[in-house]
């Protein structure tokens, strides 16, 4: 059954995304009109790109995401040098991803089949905060170590999911 | 498969990944030039999702199987499908496209259902006049559920045909036809008369000759009986298609020349499951031909060549068609002639078939119902115009009828005419 204007447009990712972005947002060091300026900015791009998608065209469905990412240029360009608000800004960027999966004009369960795709990018905003935040400044080197260990893996995998880069052509005479 | 094609090709990132690497370089610009550590955090996820999104997904173009069929009957068109894909590909990631071929119309949107490895679909078309028409390929493309990159399915499917012709025609084999040439393989008696085996005793027609008139069955029955044998009962026939563009214009004519080339079919397959021989002609610039065959190899040879026929640009003489006619067919073959009459070019072609020993019968689509169809004038002068249209165009079936019998083909749903025309005694055309 094809859902409603109103289900097209609010998804649960949505909702998750505008959260994040909101709490982006009071994370600022802006004054409070400001800051309630700037929310109701970010609410609105959100609202624009959740109008586009739920719109019949097909190129203002392809162009929704352009405002959310508006939006959250907004709220990153006020968010202070403070390692929660950047994980949450990093978050808010993965959450936008999942937002992309959740297309109401695709099959439904689009979040739980593109897990890896938004999954990846939380694992390496992960490790990046982790290595900025969470270790001493003076093993620096480490997270940069963490970061090749990762890159790493992400290769292996796609090496080992491609056998075929490994095989070599037979000779052309027995 | 598409032969030839690399599944490297095949990959492509589509709009969105451009607008999220776009994006993410500018908020890694920004924050390495405004010393803003949260543009990075922003940009970390927008530059390695459509990566991540290359690397997760398929390494391959896609391979599965299409088994498709066309249902409904007269005007309604369904086209069903089952696309049986491969693992590991999840058919809720496919993206199917469809699109209408010309000479149908789209009723509902189509219906596309998802479940296990399969995907099925329903399609619901309508005709609003008969069409012979090949079903275009659905294209279906994988597509990751962020819509970041895509790789086109890789199949063969069997070509699909719309065949749409008025239910007349699947009786109109029963005609009986003229022998011109024997068949192969087979020795024509020296004897007078008709020779074959004997295969039943029918009424006779009024210019039956004597020797066929079974006396003892006239004596019986009260009324002239005739022997009817083997080889009588099948014969040969032409189609000759005049694909010429007339003074009605290059859309209308197109139209007029798909509506023949459905009813030519009809009539083609009619004949040919009675075992007659069929052959075509095309007429444009020069002449296309497709011999005198019958069996079902002669049906795709028909098909093939009816699903080829386009208007010409440049018209040929008329008496080009007739000469060429006669170096691929026999003369005295039954022969329908398939022309529009919408000018007196196309009206001349007829004695000069007959000249040239064609029993000629033409069947003739009006254009009237296509034109009135779609109005551009006001109402009284539509009315005016259409009543006018129609003096015309009964005066130019007038003349022609003087050469060879015409019939006029206004309900495109319907040939009645056409085979109450030629199982008339007599009806086959005026020979030479």
């Amino acid at each position: 059954m094809t859902p409603s204007i109103v289900g097209r447009a609010l998804r649960p990712t949505l909702v998750a995304l505008a959260l994040l972005a909101l709490l982006v947002v009071f994370d600022t060091a802006l004054a409070g009109t400001a800051k309630l300026l700037l929310a109701l900015g970010v609410l609105a791009t959100m609202g624009g790109g959740a109008a586009l998608r739920a719109a019949a065209s097909d190129s203002a469905h392809e162009t929704a995401p352009v405002p959310v990412l508006l939006g959250l240029g907004l709220a990153a360009a006020e968010t202070p040098v403070v390692p929660l608000a950047e994980l949450l800004v990093g978050v808010a960027a993965v959450a936008f991803v999942a937002w992309l999966a959740d297309d109401p004009d695709r099959p439904p369960a689009g979040v739980a089949r593109g897990a890896l795709e938004w999954s990846l990018p939380m694992l390496a905003v992960g490790l990046a905060w982790a290595s900025s935040f969470l270790l001493p400044p003076t093993a620096a080197p480490l997270g940069v170590a963490g970061g090749l260990l990762a890159a790493s893996l992400i290769v292996l995998v796609y090496l080992v999911q491609r056998p075929e880069l490994f095989e070599t052509a037979g000779p052309a005479t027995i | 498969m598409t032969g030839g094609v690399s599944a490297r090709e095949t990959f492509r990132w589509r709009s969105r990944s451009f607008l999220l690497f776009g994006a993410g370089a500018a908020s890694l610009a920004a924050g390495v030039l405004l010393a803003r550590p949260a543009f990075l955090y922003l940009a970390l996820p927008l530059l390695t999702a459509p990566l991540a999104a290359t690397l997760l997904g398929p390494q391959r173009a896609p391979t599965a199987r299409l088994t498709w069929a066309v249902e409904g009957s007269a005007q309604e068109v369904r086209v069903a499908g089952t696309v049986t894909f491969d693992r590991p590909t999840n058919p809720r990631d496919i993206e199917i496209e469809f699109s209408t071929p010309p000479g149908l119309t789209e009723d509902r949107p189509p219906e596309v259902e998802r479940a296990g490895s399969e995907l099925r679909f329903i399609l619901h078309w309508s005709a609003s006049a008969p069409v012979v028409v090949p079903v275009p390929f659905p294209r279906a493309i994988w597509v990751d559920p962020a819509g970041l990159v895509e790789r086109p399915v890789r199949w063969s499917p069997t070509p699909l045909v719309v065949e749409r012709y008025p239910v007349e025609l699947v009786h109109i084999g029963a005609v009986r036809l003229e022998r011109t040439i024997a068949a192969p393989g087979e020795i024509l008696s020296r004897r007078i008369g008709a020779d074959g085996e004997f295969f039943g005793i029918r009424h006779a027609a009024p210019n039956e000759p004597p020797r066929r008139i079974n006396w003892t069955a006239t004596a019986r029955t009260g009324r002239l009986m005739a022997n009817e044998y083997q080889l009588e009962r099948t014969g040969d026939i032409l189609l000759l298609l005049d694909a010429r563009p007339t003074s009605l214009g290059r859309t209308v004519d197109a139209e007029l020349l798909a509506l023949s080339a459905a009813a030519a079919y009809g009539i083609a397959e009619s004949f040919l499951r009675e075992k007659a021989r069929v052959g075509l002609g095309v007429y444009g610039e020069f002449l296309d031909t497709v011999p005198l065959a019958g069996g079902r190899t002669q049906r795709v040879r028909i098909k093939n060549a009816l699903l080829k026929v386009r208007l010409t640009r440049s018209p040929g003489p008329d008496e080009r068609c007739a000469l060429s006619l006669r170096r691929y067919f026999p003369p005295g073959v039954t022969t329908i002639v398939f022309s529009s009459l919408a000018d007196d070019e196309s009206r001349y072609l007829v004695p000069y078939l007959r000249r040239r020993g064609f029993p000629v019968v033409v069947l003739s689509p009006s254009a009237l119902p296509i034109l009135t169809a779609r109005p551009t004038l006001s109402a009284e002068e539509e009315e005016l115009v259409a009543r006018l249209a129609k003096v015309v165009r009964r005066d130019r079936i007038a003349r022609t009828w003087e050469d060879a019998p015409v019939v006029d083909w206004n309900d495109y749903w319907s040939l009645g005419g056409l085979v109450d025309l030629l199982r008339r005694p007599g009806r086959r055309g005026r020979g030479v």
